[in-house]
């Protein structure tokens, strides 16, 4: 299932996609850019799929592109290319977007727009005299392009642009001769990235060795990296290759490279630089070609300043290329996918398999398959699966907690959530549908309260947007406070909410709030009326 | 000219046979009434209304066979162009469909499918030969 955005100045391709394929969830029609923008901006990341139509018989003013001395002319050229002035809007704003064109390549390139064609995620229909058939067809190749990418492994890519940059990063990377740098705090799937997505990408033949510094003792970091000869040190009685060497024609992972010390550092440089290796207590240097890789969750930048790191052994590392991986809490637009995500390998394990098949025998659920559905709505059954429902309350939990284990710790939730969720009601009486398994807001609650960060969840601050793109605010009343300091109030947590969705972009909050991104400067003047201090929403982003 | 006829192709030739091409081919006859009501007698659809799609063809016609001057340019008169006949023609053929449909009366459903098709092809030809010329 889809959840797509239809750009149409008419309800037909609506009324007919609502019809021909009701497998998706549809938005709009929406008429113009402005409200293009808008439930862009209340979808919050969720639309996969955008379907645009190209001619736009709306008012003058609603155009893109209009001026008050237009001459009807004019006008009516912006209506008739109107949507490729919306597509280029959409590219600015979300570049990775898939957008289904509704028109052919032929007539974009009658309407002046060649370049286009070089515009990734943009996707014309091969005759705009469109069908169910031909449609359905190429949303589900959109999807399946989306899908396969987002799948394949080792970690969840979901949709968002950081993330899919760090994607093409990490592919050219690979393939280079160069160190690759991973910054990113703990579970964030720094090694999974190392060993599962760089190595097999970097056309070596030879093994993947991992060293773990910040497990390893200090005294025996060098010769467990470099190797050494019987003798070399109290207690070597032989003599050991060390991990360049394990590595050679292959691919090496130090993680935590914040932890080794100044002496070993030295080392390290002096094999990037040479290309060769001295086991310790040795003379004789080997010739290692390996691929470095490094992880770290410190600040090197700062550790050079403070001279605990060697600048010369950063600057080999390449740090101009360094890849900085999200922490999870701000991956918020991906966290419902995620949960499918997570889901994956709990589906295949016995202790599920095992609960499951209690359950359907239990409670006379025949059939098979395990379906996934976070959000307000509840699906339909279908052909004996089991629905996990992932509720909205329980969903404005998962998406206000910090996480500070990242996806180590989200994974672990979600398998617990499923897992209680399932047990709970093996014994329970079920008086209605019995494919559905809810996880509750409470068990969440209970799993989240044992995060090492955990705060307890207020509801109301929890509570985020409703369907409808709504959220509460809420405003202190006393008898003596006035009209208008109460609506200062309320605008206040307004303006607050949406810099913060707009992650501070004064020109996206204009077009919303006045239709302009030209206004921006008038929304900053009103921020500082209001008193809110820019400074410290930024500080909110962080 | 290549404009106009780009217009004709979008405001004609895609509308006029925008619904009944959703349909499966074994659509009942209520449904394919309902589709080509809306295509051939709402063919063009905005501020002023509905616009059947004699009309539709009746506004673009009289741009091409010189009775008024097309935007821009001068009069052009294209009425022996073979394309321009065949749109001509299709839509002709259209016409016992539109009165039918608009009285309610029995109408060969499929042949007026037929028909709307035809019509979006010679406007796909009709711009084509426009790039040619």
């Amino acid at each position: 299932m889809a959840d797509i955005l239809i750009i149409d100045d008419q309800d037909r391709y609506a009324e007919l996609c609502r019809r021909a394929m009701p497998e998706h969830r549809y938005r709009g029609p929406v008429r113009s850019w402005r409200e293009a923008a808008e439930s862009l901006g209340r979808a919050r990341g969720r639309v996969d799929l955008v379907l645009l139509d190209v001619h736009f018989d709306i008012p003058a003013e609603d155009l893109i592109g209009w001026e008050e001395e237009a001459s009807a002319k004019v006008v009516e050229r912006l209506q008739r290319t109107q949507g490729l002035l919306i597509l280029r809007e959409l590219r600015s704003r979300y570049p990775d977007l898939p957008v289904i064109l509704m028109t052919s390549r032929d007539d974009v390139r009658l309407e002046e727009a060649d370049d286009l064609d070089s515009i990734e995620f943009t996707y014309f229909l091969d005759d705009d005299y469109v069908d169910a058939r031909s449609l359905a067809a190429l949303i589900q190749g959109v999807e399946d392009q989306i899908g396969v990418r987002d799948a394949e492994g080792p970690i969840f890519w979901g949709r968002s642009l950081a993330m899919r940059r760090i994607r093409r990063r990490l592919e050219i990377l690979a393939q280079g001769r160069l160190p690759v740098v991973l910054f990113g705090p703990t579970g964030t799937g720094k090694s999974l990235l190392a060993r599962h997505f760089v190595h097999p990408r970097s056309g070596r033949t030879g093994s993947f060795v991992s060293v773990d510094l910040a497990t390893l003792p200090k005294e025996l970091v060098a010769a467990h990296l470099f190797g050494s000869v019987r003798g070399a040190y109290t207690g070597s009685v032989g003599d050991r290759t060390g991990a360049f060497e394990a590595a050679d024609g292959g691919t090496l992972f130090l993680d935590e490279i914040g932890n080794l010390s100044l002496e070993a550092q030295k080392m390290l440089l002096s094999v990037l630089q040479e290309g060769r290796v001295t086991r310790l207590g040795d003379l004789k240097e080997r010739p290692v070609d390996v691929k470095l890789i490094v992880a770290t969750n410190e600040d090197l930048k700062a550790r050079v300043r403070e001279g605990s790191f060697r600048a010369d052994l950063y600057m080999r590392l390449n740090p101009a290329a360094a890849v900085h991986l999200p922490a999870l809490r701000d991956r918020g637009h991906d966290l419902e996918r995620l949960i499918g995500h997570a889901m994956e390998r709990t589906l295949s394990s016995p202790a599920f398999l095992g609960l499951l098949a209690t359950y359907r025998s239990k409670h006379r659920v025949r059939g098979e398959g395990v379906r996934l559905h976070a959000g307000a709505d509840i699906p339909e059954p279908e052909d004996g699966a089991v629905l996990f429902l992932f509720p909205e309350r329980s969903m404005r939990l998962l998406r206000a907690h910090s996480w500070p284990g990242n996806l180590r710790e989200f994974a672990m939730t979600v398998e617990n959530a499923v897992l209680f969720a399932l047990s709970e009601l093996i014994d329970a009486p079920r008086t209605g549908r019995a494919d559905l398994i809810q996880v509750r807001p409470q068990l969440v609650r209970d799993l989240l309260s044992h995060s090492p960060e955990a705060e307890p969840v207020d509801e109301l601050d929890a509570e985020e947007e409703a369907p409808d793109g709504s959220w509460p605010v809420r405003v202190h009343l006393r008898p003596q406070d006035t009209l208008n300091k109460v609506a200062q109030d309320c605008e206040r947590q307004y303006f607050t909410r949406l810099y913060l969705r707009y992650q501070g972009d004064f020109a996206a909050m204009a077009q919303l709030l006045l239709g302009s991104e030209e206004h921006a400067r008038k929304v900053q003047l009103r921020f500082n009326q209001l008193g809110l201090k820019v400074r410290e929403l930024k500080e909110l982003l962080r | 000219m290549r404009d106009h006829a780009a217009r004709i192709k979008h405001d004609l030739g895609k509308y006029v046979a925008f619904q009944v091409r959703w349909l499966d081919d074994d659509a009942d006859d209520e449904e394919l009434r309902e589709a080509l009501t809306a295509d051939l007698l709402a063919t063009r659809r905005g501020p002023e209304g509905q616009v059947d799609v004699l009309t539709v063809w009746a506004g673009f016609r009289a741009g091409l066979v010189g009775e008024q001057p097309l935007e821009g340019e001068l009069c052009v008169d294209w009425s022996d162009n073979e394309a321009f006949r065949a749109v001509d023609a299709a839509v002709e053929a259209l016409r016992p469909a539109v009165a039918s449909l608009r009285a309610g009366d029995a109408l060969d459903l499929r042949a007026a499918r037929g028909h709307a098709f035809a019509v979006a092809d010679a406007c796909k030809q009709l711009l084509a030969a426009t790039r040619d010329a």
